[in-house]
């Protein structure tokens, strides 16, 4: 079994746990959880982005249309496009 | 004569081998060929050899949307008529693409690439000598054609005007938001829109949709898009606006499809609907629902 992490919301006050394998927003949509908004679940769109505060992660293939580089060097991520390789701190930032 | 039907679109994906699965086998298009990062794909109905162009790149949307006219030489009578418009034409080669011949290329005031074409490899249906009603081994949703697509801008008014004075488009609908103009339904053929155009960001699509044939082949696709875990984002429900029922969900890049079924009849003559603030966003987008949600009204690609 491949590691789980705890992924904390900075601003809703909310935990949930996601596996090394698994992205944000899909692990959190399972878990019944609403707090990152699910778009196209592709990576295209835009609709999930959040911004990572804090912990380690691998981010897989984004339209560069919704997530630049610049945006990515600032910690901005799509969620369905997420993995986590420890404890994360998330912000939605609305 | 002039234009027939929507024929076909070309559109980004970020994923060439997913997408092409997807296409296929959720879908239920057949894929006719693959050459130079394209890959071609016909609805099973289709006389012609593809309705869909993928193409691989770094973000998902519209390449370009190709309009059928009924004979090769009205290709010079449109060039002629969209250069007095006011619009710049180009030429596309014989061969550019696998299997068509050439076409004349333009952009919309909304920012799309648009092109007309007559001539296109057409390998049919395979239904046409003492037929079945449909293949045996259809898969997946499996429309039998490409029916729309809807494409967003700032000059709703300047796209709509060209497409009904130049093409000779019809309108079965229009959207009118504090006396501006908001979104246009438009037809060449005898259903509800074969293209929408509606304010939003430019150059950019909202959705392409494929038919379906009732409400029961509209709620089966459902239960297959949710049996593959595609992203849905509305329906099945039924639209105020052109009667369809609908189902929209996003291809593996984030492009949204839609498959269509129903709606009325117009012909050319037809006397346009009209929505206003009154009651669009309540009964004209989601007619049973009553609102739309924030991801179909913001996310274009």
């Amino acid at each position: 079994m491949k590691p789980r992490y705890r992924v904390m919301v900075s601003d809703q006050q909310t935990e949930y746990t996601c596996r090394q394998d698994e992205n944000l927003l899909s692990e959190a949509l399972n878990q019944g959880i609403r707090a990152i908004k699910r778009g196209c679940l592709g990576g295209g769109c835009g609709f999930c982005k959040v911004r990572v505060e804090s912990g380690r992660y691998e981010l897989g293939k984004c339209s560069v249309k919704v997530l630049t580089p610049e945006e990515k060097e600032r910690g901005y991520v799509l969620a369905c496009r997420t993995k986590p390789l420890s404890d994360l701190m998330i912000r939605i930032e609305k | 004569m002039g234009v027939m039907r929507l024929g076909r679109v070309e559109v980004r994906v970020t994923d060439f081998k997913q997408s092409i699965d997807y296409y296929s086998n959720v879908m239920g298009l057949q894929l006719m060929a693959q050459e130079n990062g394209r890959a071609y794909f016909k609805a099973w109905d289709e006389d012609d050899h593809h309705s869909l162009i993928l193409v691989e790149a770094d973000h998902p949307g519209l390449v370009h949307v190709g309009f059928k006219v009924r004979r090769e030489e009205e290709l010079d009578r449109f060039e002629k008529a969209l250069e007095e418009y006011g619009v710049r034409v180009g030429r596309v080669s014989k061969g550019e693409r696998l299997a068509e011949g050439q076409a004349i290329r333009f952009t919309l005031p909304t920012g799309q690439v648009m092109e007309l074409y007559h001539e296109i490899e057409r390998p049919g249906n395979g239904l046409k000598l003492n037929p079945d009603p449909y293949p045996a081994n259809l898969k997946g949703i499996a429309p039998p054609h490409l029916d729309h697509l809807l494409i967003s801008g700032d000059d709703v008014k300047g796209t709509t005007d060209l497409l009904m004075n130049v093409l000779d488009f019809h309108m079965s609908e229009q959207v009118i938001l504090q006396e501006e103009l908001t979104a246009t339904f438009l037809f060449r053929t005898n259903t509800t829109h074969d293209i929408a155009v509606i304010k939003g960001p430019d150059a950019k699509l909202h959705h392409f949709a494929f038919a379906l044939n009732s409400w029961d082949d509209v709620l089966r696709a459902g239960d297959w898009l949710a049996r593959n875990n595609i992203a849905h984002d509305e329906g099945p429900t039924r639209h105020g606006v052109t009667r369809g029922l609908t189902i929209y969900f996003f291809d593996p890049s984030g492009n949204r499809n839609e498959v269509f079924s129903g709606g009325y009849a117009p012909g050319p003559d037809f006397i346009p609907v009209t929505w206003t603030e009154e009651r669009f966003f309540t009964r004209g987008i989601f007619y049973h629902r009553g609102e739309s949600n924030e991801r179909f009204s913001t996310v274009f690609t």
